[in-house]
């Protein structure tokens, strides 16, 4: 039994509100994530890892360029799929403070609602289709 | 679970961004600008909540209640904090507004913070071209010193968490997001 989608996750962000908004496009958090090669590897490293710095990250994804990670890291924070807060104890100094990155309760969320419709879709390899991509090996 | 969008009111003098003229299509009808006219702050904030009562969800600014007799602004505030109840905060920072009313509402936040209260408190930053705060470097920059932003950094200090939006559909794509109910 699948659980319940988070209210505003997927279910009302459907494509009828979609259509529905005037002036700018509604960006689907999910098809980001799992489009994006670098933003599953990152929110994989948050997931895993919580609370380290954007370097620290950086690292261990392994993206070259500062720019394209804080590209994906603003688009993720603003899906709500990764926090950026402030580094535990960390003080402004010179109007400047260290940041780190931390799951949401919504990432955490949404990967195990699409972990329970992975397992579904496995458990019924017979009538749906044998699936050529896993998406969800990296997450 | 409602969310109460904090912010200013008035862009400094002689200070006007270009907002893109749909945001004002949030608004009721009623009160939307004349043509050519640019949104204040206050405006942007009326239609964030109207989008995200489009979206179906729960969405209010202090300024579209009413004081009950004998009512203080401050008795406002916590009244609506705990009728609504209001569940998240979410603090429009755009580059270049005026701000002294709103250090009183977010000295609330902060007090209740500082006393160890957990509240849920999203700052929205503007990080465009103009920009009043800045992720470089793996550190965020407040970039509006002398500009009385004190307590907004102090938000951060709490571990309030930072989202950046460069541009209106990146702040609306941001508030559907965060306005949203988490389980």
């Amino acid at each position: 039994m699948l659980e319940p989608l988070p209210k505003g996750l997927i279910a009302t962000m459907s494509l009828t509100s979609c259509e529905s908004m005037k002036g700018f496009a509604v960006e689907d958090p999910v098809a980001y994530a799992f489009s994006h090669p670098e933003a599953k590897r990152i929110l994989r490293a948050v997931l895993e890892k919580g609370g380290q710095g954007f370097e620290e990250v950086r690292a261990q994804v392994g993206i070259e360029h500062s720019e394209t990670f804080h590209r994906v890291v603003r688009k993720l924070a603003q899906f709500d799929l990764v926090a950026v807060r402030a580094a535990p104890g960390a003080k402004f100094r010179k109007h400047r403070i260290p940041m780190v990155l931390e799951p949401t309760a919504k990432t955490e969320r949404l990967v195990r609602v699409l972990h329970q419709l992975d397992q579904v879709v496995v458990e019924n390899g017979a009538i749906v289709g044998q699936r050529t991509v896993q998406e969800l090996a990296v997450l | 679970m409602t969310n109460l969008i904090l912010g200013p009111s008035k862009w400094r003098r002689g200070y006007r961004p270009s907002l893109p003229e749909w945001v004002a299509d949030y608004l009721p009808e009623r009160g939307r600008p004349p043509k050519g006219k640019v949104l204040s702050p206050l405006g942007v904030r009326r239609a964030l909540v109207g989008l995200l009562e489009r979206a179906g969800c729960d969405a209010t600014l202090m300024e579209l209640h009413q004081r009950r007799t004998g009512e203080t602004y401050t008795g406002l505030f916590h009244r609506l904090v705990r009728e609504l109840p209001v569940e998240r905060f979410l603090l429009y920072w755009p580059y270049g507004s005026q701000r002294p009313g709103l250090d009183v509402e977010l000295g609330f936040l902060l007090t209740r913070l500082e006393d160890g209260v957990q509240l849920d408190v999203r700052v929205l930053v503007e990080a465009g071209a103009k920009a009043a705060g800045k992720i470089g470097g793996g550190d965020f920059v407040s970039l509006e010193p002398g500009r009385r932003t004190h307590y907004y950094e102090d938000l951060i200090e709490y571990r309030c968490s930072v989202v950046e939006w460069e541009d209106y559909p990146a702040l609306c794509n941001a508030i559907l997001r965060h306005g949203t109910v988490d389980p």
